[in-house]
């Protein structure tokens, strides 16, 4: 079977991993080909912090608080193995602060230790008077996505360096099947009206006294606009920019000054940290992830297509449960062209 | 009435807080600092800094507990100032983890540390040859910029600060009205405490960034605490061995139990290694005593015996200190009012 991946930010990659982890022994032989024009650290994986948190309240869809959770369970077990540091996770603890008493989100329980902040750990944030702290994990796309192509390459996985401009296209040259993992610029292939970019932007920051990630939240507003600090490996991620409908990949100074000065009110200490990066990405931004089948047809060529898009601000927090849906969805085509292929008796 | 003068012995973490809490507290003081060994080289230095302490056998709980309040309390205000880096002072969360449970579970400092709790099952799940364990978030306190921040602090409440060994009080009762001893181990031959052992501790500096939590085992012999540019790995808890060069046993010995408990640790950089001997007593001595010099006697208010919890207690005993201080020199002027 020939599978064509489109696509090399985390879903791609990911989706193309547990294809190929599944179905390697059973389907012979399985061609997975990946086409991307960027590739890391150029993708929208690169630019995000790597905090593991989905977003506060699934509103029903439960697939994604179960895909969340698979995917941080999925990643503990690293955390203790030779190739966690290659892999960039690790653990972080942190805050997530308010201005009201909030329910407790839909991953409570996925985290470790989750808890309520204590009035003397509230004194620290004034302007916020409720809050939780919990451990979880960081995967830093920088990492995260070059060991997983070196994953790729040592099953024979194919990189092209190359823009699909069509489904047809991979559909003309006898791919069977499809896995669509643009993100962000999916519309490009299939018009989405569901899909818009969230834009954000942020600064990386040299603060390795910083040892906490501290998330603000405005539940009117919405997510991720108010203000976060998020350490790194390296650096400190700050942000606070969510704009849905800009296109724009640019950053600009008025976002950067609105990043810098909130985050440094809400911890006074940034004041004495270097700024050494500034970046602007775009949110892939769904009412929720479009993971199912499609059949295309141009003639007498067909394929199956398999979407993977439209993971917001969370596809780092959620990828591996997509993937392995994914794979199922994989899996349901190869059994259906077996079951074509056996002659009915 | 004129100025008291004041000696403070000792540049470390308890000489540099005393001193600056003398003469931020009290007015008509003019306090010097008198020492051979400032920041980088003294015993403070080498310290991870973390802010926990374990018991003093001899003193009293609630006085301990008031102290380690203090320290804390003047940490945590300047962590959340934008100070906190220069003086290299901010919160740390982590795990203390014991391979058997303690008999006391929640010792008495668990409510002036952070959000305190048990750990749950799932979290002990990544120490799996431990059985139980505490998370809470505390403070750690890096000597190499936080005494230099002291001092500075110190200067410009009008502290003056001298070079040069002090071998006898006596040398200092010419011209200080008040001595404050915080010379840790030097108390042996100054104070001629017996009382007093020095505990050798070994640690070793390793370059691994992604560590954001402190893993400490509950037997104290086995801890990690990033820092700023660094993870201090140790240790050892030596009773009166004063040898001040690494020994390479104890290195590795440390590097395999540090692994142990955080396996990444094995892709770390080494970096650097240290010694330093905890200037140990089974009660931590801060009391006065009056030192006669001839004719006269001289208060000396003693502040030394903090062990391992230095850093950890090092504001508390400075106001206890500053305190007898004030009462020194309430007497004097009582006693010239006579």
């Amino acid at each position: 079977m020939r599978v064509a991946v489109i696509g090399a930010g985390v879903i791609g990659l990911s989706s193309a991993l547990c294809i190929h982890d599944r179905y390697r022994s059973s389907v012979t032989p399985l061609i997975i080909e990946v086409y991307a024009d960027q590739y890391t650290p150029l993708t929208t994986s690169d630019g995000a912090a790597g905090l593991w948190q989905p977003y506060l309240y699934d509103k029903g869809n439960v697939q994604e608080t179960k895909w969340n959770k698979e995917t941080f369970d999925y990643l503990l077990t690293y955390i203790n193995a030779p190739d966690s540091i290659k892999m960039g996770i690790f653990t972080q603890s942190g805050y997530n602060l308010f201005t009201e008493p909030t329910p407790d989100p839909s991953w409570r329980d996925s985290v470790l230790g989750f808890r309520h902040l204590t009035p003397q750990e509230l004194d620290m944030f004034p302007g916020y008077s409720y809050g939780w702290f919990n451990t979880a994990l960081m995967i830093e796309g920088k990492s995260y996505l070059p060991w997983l192509m070196d994953r790729l390459r040592e099953r024979g996985v194919i990189f092209c360096h190359r823009k699909i401009e069509s489904f047809r296209e991979l559909v003309d040259s006898g791919v069977d099947v499809i896995v669509n993992c643009t993100g962000i610029r999916a519309g490009e292939l299939q018009p989405d009206q569901d899909l818009k970019p969230g834009r954000g932007q942020i600064l990386k920051v040299e603060a390795p006294w910083l040892k906490h990630f501290i998330i603000t939240h405005d539940l009117k507003t919405g997510v991720y606009t108010t203000p976060y600090i998020i350490p790194g490996s390296n650096l400190v991620t700050i942000g606070g920019i969510f704009q849905l409908g800009n296109w724009s990949q640019e950053s600009n100074s008025q976002d950067h000054q609105k990043v810098w000065e909130s985050c440094s009110k809400l911890v006074p200490s940034l004041k004495h940290a270097r700024i050494v990066d500034d970046w602007a990405g775009l949110r892939p931004v769904r009412s929720k992830v479009r993971l199912e089948r499609e059949t295309l047809q141009y003639g007498a060529a067909k394929s199956e297509v398999i979407h993977n898009y439209g993971h917001g601000g969370f596809g780092l927090t959620i990828h591996w449960g997509c993937a392995q849906e994914a794979a199922n969805l994989f899996g349901k085509v190869v059994e259906e062209k077996r079951q074509k292929a056996t002659p009915r008796l | 009435m004129g100025r008291v003068r004041v000696a403070v012995v000792g540049a470390g973490v308890v000489g540099l807080s005393t001193a600056l809490c003398i003469a931020e507290c009290i007015p008509h003081c003019s306090v010097t600092v008198l020492a051979d060994k400032f920041s980088p080289d003294t015993g403070s230095d080498g310290a991870a800094g973390f802010v926990y302490v374990n018991k003093f056998p001899d003193t009293p709980v609630d006085r301990q507990k008031r102290w380690l309040k203090d320290t804390f309390d003047h940490l945590f205000s300047i962590s959340n100032s934008s100070e906190a880096p220069d003086a290299g002072v901010y919160l740390i969360s982590g795990w203390q983890v014991f391979r058997d449970p303690p008999s006391e579970k929640r010792p008495y400092w668990s409510d002036v540390v952070l959000g305190f709790r048990f750990m749950s099952d799932a979290e002990l799940e990544k120490f799996p040859k431990h059985k139980f364990g505490q998370a809470f978030t505390s403070l750690k306190c890096e000597c190499p910029l936080y005494l230099p921040w002291l001092e500075k602090r110190f200067k410009n409440a009008n502290g003056q600060v001298q070079r040069g060994r002090v071998t006898d009080f006596g040398q200092l009762c010419g011209n200080y009205d008040i001595i404050v001893n915080c010379t840790g181990l030097g108390s042996l031959s100054l104070a001629g405490d017996t009382d007093l052992h020095p505990v050798r501790g070994q640690i070793l500096k390793v370059q691994a960034p992604w560590l954001k939590h402190f893993i400490r085992d509950g037997d104290g012999l086995t801890y990690i605490f990033p820092g700023i540019s660094s993870v201090t790995l140790g240790g050892t808890r030596q009773k009166d061995d004063c040898r001040l060069t690494a020994d390479p046993k104890d290195r590795s010995d440390m590097f395999e139990r540090c692994c142990a408990l955080e396996p990444s640790l094995k892709k770390s950089q080494v970096l650097t290694e240290w010694v330093g001997l905890r200037p140990t007593r089974g009660g931590l001595r801060l009391e006065k005593e009056m030192f006669q010099h001839g004719s006269r006697q001289v208060p000396i208010i003693h502040n030394y015996g903090h062990g391992g919890g230095g850093i950890s207690l090092h504001w508390g005993t400075a106001l206890e200190a500053t305190q007898l201080v004030k009462e020194c020199i309430g007497n004097r002027y009582l006693a010239s009012n006579l």
